[in-house]
């Protein structure tokens, strides 16, 4: 099943209605749930359903839009966040055994954000154990049903999303999770710059990396999320103030003579052919317009994968350390020494891709290996953000696929394979840069790829206003089984 | 033995005395409840993220500017991953590659000589917390207040030879940074705690032995105790041929040995690398040249200047510069009785007396400032005699009292008017014949034990020179 375009609303127009009282919020929260409920047997995107306290808070929201209180466009709007995020009261499981029951005392920063702006946190949407993957392929709890393929994967925001009960949600993009599902379910998504949504409260997966995003069915809900979310938060203390994004500017946003650059490796990858199809006809949509585009070597890129899966693998070694079955969460019951606590904990309660990448992660940081691997690493991840620092001198935006592949089927899967999904988003999250994912095609059976566009850091208003500019011209609608 | 010498290096643990925590708000206090002071940040729940206390840089960097360190003006925190239930998030915040002080010294005086010890580096990182072991129960707890208190590490170059040197360097390290307001390093509440790195050489060897390094010495002369144990274990080792090896120990200062910790501690891998979570600590130069100009009078400068201008001996200067809480007291009352000497003799004598009959170190005292001033003038203008300044003083360092309350609740002011004194000179005179007819054939030790009566009688508040006076008086008038 696939619920077309046409029916999603935007989540700016279900704001409108509850502004204008058109529609009343708690009939609309109560259909978003039950709309869930029926879909999510097949489905299976959300992990815990916040029925009760999203009730509550649609009674609360209704009565500050009435009484003319300062709300967002969004106030009422049904969201779904990631479920390693922080939600105080309610339980947050990571995707992982080991915090199947936990209950966080505290909101991670973005959700307390979106909340203050009246917005309804239906449910905490299915995730990699700990971020760790894309398409919920490592999740404790079961992979997501791709909303074409029922026996394919998908991640859960992107998931949610194109199939129509959650018209927004919020979710993580470390080496690309958040871009891929989005790409994968034919949605759009933004990973932001490095430091312009706090991390407060977004469970660690690579520090360095880490950044929560919005993913909507339409670009500019996007934008309008983020502007909600982004700003520098005094409790992390890599957070930075941005500039919110003009959306009454977007309208006027011109193809014509946008410089596009495409690093020339992205053409020579092992790419699926519809994917890299559907690449090509998207530039071509764009020079049609007036765009320019050229390739040019970036340096560094072919060893991007690997300097992800090094620094990525040491810094989650470090942040997953602290799930030791002492303070919280779960514990092995039959260990009996402090040394039983931490092995049978570690090795019963994380997932076995989580642990491979805790033991590589290990590995890399171990005296003898350090240089050889995370100093590399961190030199190659040097280079490449120079790369891209020189290349926005001559472009405007960098283009290229999101994934290699269409969504994979539900099979076991290896780790190292995993990280090679990961080609044309790694290099952006490296370079700490803002990324979009927008749909720019869908295959006879429903499988969707997305187009990445990555600018300069703080572009978000420029990538937000081409990638809106590139939906406009049709890049993203066509259907190209025909054209194969 | 004497073919021997020992070499050793110290690493000086010490905790900063901020009011919070180093990367959350909760409080740095010492001694409360169990997890009184926690927060998620503290207690490594996911999610939670760091943010500098910028206390923490100014107080390293003090410590730094008078330990003569080049400060850094780029440092950065590493992670140090090891797993322990009183570490949260299994690995411990700290500056492994790039300290924020480097290359100073410090000079000390032992075996009368002046000695520059090399300090290598200062760098900042955060306490774990504590196990409490509850055997009545059968398990262990864990107290979370003392995570993420800031520290700071200070580690020597290999520059001590004996254990006088080591601890003429702990003394005036604890001083310094006490003067600075950085720290109490209190031992024995662990707010300041040494390792020795130590090993033993034939003398005019320039070849390094094998190196142990010793933990768990609660005080200054544990750690004297320490050093001589395992330099004796180390020269028995190599006498009788056996092997040293590299290894962390522990000192159990009642079986006077050191053990060595389980293997796998010395075995670790603590796998570094920077902290993603917190910006490198950038430090521009007005900032040294600001808290440089803010240092306090630090202990050499004021000892000299204690000699010079108060004209107190070298000894007594050394003692009271040794403390700033010293300091303090003294400074006070010779401001508020304006006789420096007279102020310096009571605290050498009567407070250090006061201090070590109650096992009290300068830090934990508890009386008003003015309170030894206030006495010490009392005793000038001749409202006390010297016997009663003294109890005086003894009850202010019990409880805090308020010496001119004290004296007068109880009566102790001194009886100087003759009207009030000559009745009972005569009365212990009359009871005291024996005395008296010993001091009339020529006994003048006699007087003594009359003044000693007549004191008793005046309830010990009697000026001893009019008492003296009187009865040398009505003697002379019993001569007949």
């Amino acid at each position: 099943m696939s619920i077309s375009r046409q029916n999603v609303e935007t989540a700016r127009k279900t704001g409108q209605e509850f502004r204008s009282g058109a529609v009343p919020i708690s009939e609309h929260i109560e259909k978003t749930i039950s709309g869930i409920q029926k879909e999510e047997p097949r489905n299976h995107c959300f992990v815990t359903l916040f029925e009760e306290q999203a009730h509550k808070a649609a009674i609360r929201v209704a009565q500050k839009l009435r009484s003319k209180e300062d709300c967002s466009l969004l106030a009422g709007v049904p969201v779904g966040v990631d479920d390693t995020m922080m939600t105080r009261g309610r339980r947050t499981t990571c995707g992982s055994g080991t915090l199947e029951h936990f209950i966080p005392t505290f909101s991670a920063t973005a959700v307390q954000k979106l909340e203050d702006a009246g917005m309804i946190i239906v449910g905490k949407l299915n995730t990699d154990e700990f971020s760790m993957g894309s398409l919920t392929q490592t999740s404790f709890f079961g992979p997501t049903s791709h909303p074409a393929d029922e026996t394919r994967v998908a991640g859960a925001a992107a998931a949610a999303v194109a199939s129509g009960v959650i018209s927004c949600a919020l979710a993580s993009d470390t080496g690309g999770a958040l871009r891929q599902a989005s790409a994968g379910c034919g949605v759009c998504g933004i990973r932001p710059t490095y430091g312009a949504v706090s991390r407060l409260g977004l469970a660690a997966f690579a520090s360095s990396m880490d950044q929560i995003g919005p993913i909507a069915s339409d670009i500019r809900d996007c934008a309008e999320i983020l502007n909600i979310i982004s700003g520098k938060d005094p409790c992390d203390s890599t957070s930075v103030e941005i500039d919110k994004i003009d959306l009454s500017r977007i309208d006027s946003f011109s193809l014509s003579g946008l410089r596009i650059g495409i690093p020339s490796v992205f053409f020579e990858s092992d790419t699926d052919p519809f994917v890299k199809a559907s690449f090509h006809e998207a530039l071509d949509a764009l020079r049609s317009e007036g765009a320019v585009t050229e390739t040019f070597s970036l340096k560094g890129l072919d060893q991007a994968v690997a300097a992800y899966a090094v620094i990525s693998c040491a810094e989650a070694s470090a942040n997953l350390s602290r799930i030791d079955g002492i303070k919280y969460g779960f514990r092995a019951p039959e260990a009996k020494t402090l040394s039983e606590v931490y092995e049978r904990t570690r090795s019963v309660g994380f997932g076995s891709d989580a642990q491979k990448r805790i033991m590589l992660g290990n590995y890399f940081l171990s005296a003898e290996r350090y240089e050889e691997y995370y100093l590399r690493a961190l030199r190659v991840k040097a280079l490449i953000a120079k790369g891209f620092a020189s290349a926005f001198r001559r472009y405007d935006v960098i283009l290229s696929p999101v994934s290699p592949s269409l969504a994979p089927k539900k099979e076991p899967y290896d780790t190292l394979s995993m990280f090679e999904e990961d080609f044309f988003t790694v290099p952006a999250s490296l370079a700490g840069l803002p990324a979009a994912s927008v749909p720019c095609g869908k295959n006879p059976d429903g499988l969707s790829v997305g187009l990445q566009m990555i600018g300069p850091h703080f572009s978000e208003a420029k990538i937000v206003g081409a990638a809106d500019a590139f939906l406009r011209i049709g890049g993203g609608q066509k259907t190209q089984g025909g054209q194969k | 033995m004497a073919n021997f010498e020992t070499v050793m290096g110290i690493e000086v643990h010490v905790e900063l005395s901020t009011k919070s925590k180093i990367f959350c708000g909760c409080s740095a206090r010492f001694g409360d409840e169990a997890n009184a002071h926690v927060c998620e940040g503290c207690a490594g729940m996911p999610g939670t993220l760091p943010t500098l206390n910028r206390r923490v840089v100014e107080y390293a960097v003090r410590a730094g500017l008078a330990l003569n360190c080049e400060i850094s003006r780029f440092s950065r925190f590493d992670r140090k991953s090891y797993f322990y239930p009183d570490l949260p998030a299994s690995y411990q915040v700290t500056q492994l590659y790039h300290p924020i002080c480097k290359n100073g010294h410090l000079d000390i005086v032992a075996d009368g000589k002046t000695k520059r010890i090399g300090i290598n580096r200062i760098h900042i990182e955060e306490d774990a917390g504590k196990l409490v072991h509850d055997d009545w129960d059968d398990c262990s707890l864990v107290d979370y207040n003392r995570c993420s208190v800031p520290l700071i590490e200070i580690v020597s170059e290999p520059d001590f030879r004996s254990a006088d040197e080591v601890v003429a360097y702990l003394e005036k390290l604890k001083a310094t940074l006490q003067y600075l307001g950085v720290s109490d390093c209190k031992m024995q509440e662990g707010s300041m705690r040494a390792d020795i790195n130590l090993s033993v050489r034939p003398v005019g060897s320039e070849k390094f032995g094998v190196r142990t390094e010793m933990k768990n010495m609660a005080s200054l002369k544990s750690i004297a105790r320490a050093i001589a144990g395992e330099t004796r274990r180390h020269i028995d080792a190599i006498e009788s041929g056996e092997t040293l090896i590299q290894e962390t120990r522990r000192w159990d200062d009642n079986k006077g040995f050191s053990f060595a910790m389980r293997n796998k501690e010395n075995a670790k891998d603590y796998k570094y690398f920077p902290d993603p979570n917190l910006m490198p600590v950038i430090v521009e130069e007005e900032y040294i040249r600001e808290i440089r100009a803010s240092l306090p009078e630090l202990p050499e400068e004021k000892k000299a200047r204690y000699i010079r201008e108060f004209g107190l001996p070298e000894y007594d200067a050394d003692i009271l510069t040794g403390s700033r809480y010293l300091v303090a007291v003294f400074e006070r009352a010779a401001d508020i009785c304006k006789n420096p000497k007279e102020a310096s003799n009571w605290v050498m004598t009567e407070l250090l007396k006061l201090l070590n009959d109650a096992q009290m170190q300068p830090e934990d005292m508890k009386f008003s400032p003015d309170s030894l001033g206030t006495i010490l003038n009392m005793l000038t203008e001749g409202k006390i005699n010297r016997a009663v300044a003294k109890k005086t003083f003894a009850e202010v360092f019990e409880s805090d009292v308020d010496p001119v309350d004290y004296v007068r609740k109880n009566g102790l002011m001194q009886v100087s008017d003759t009207g009030s004194i000559e009745p009972v000179i005569r009365e212990v005179l009359d009871a005291n014949r024996k005395a008296v007819s010993e001091y009339l054939a020529g006994n003048e030790k006699s007087i003594q034990f009359l003044i000693g009566q007549s004191m008793k009688a005046l309830r010990g508040k009697g000026d001893p020179q009019v008492v003296r006076d009187l009865l040398i008086k009505g003697l002379d008038e019993r001569k007949g």
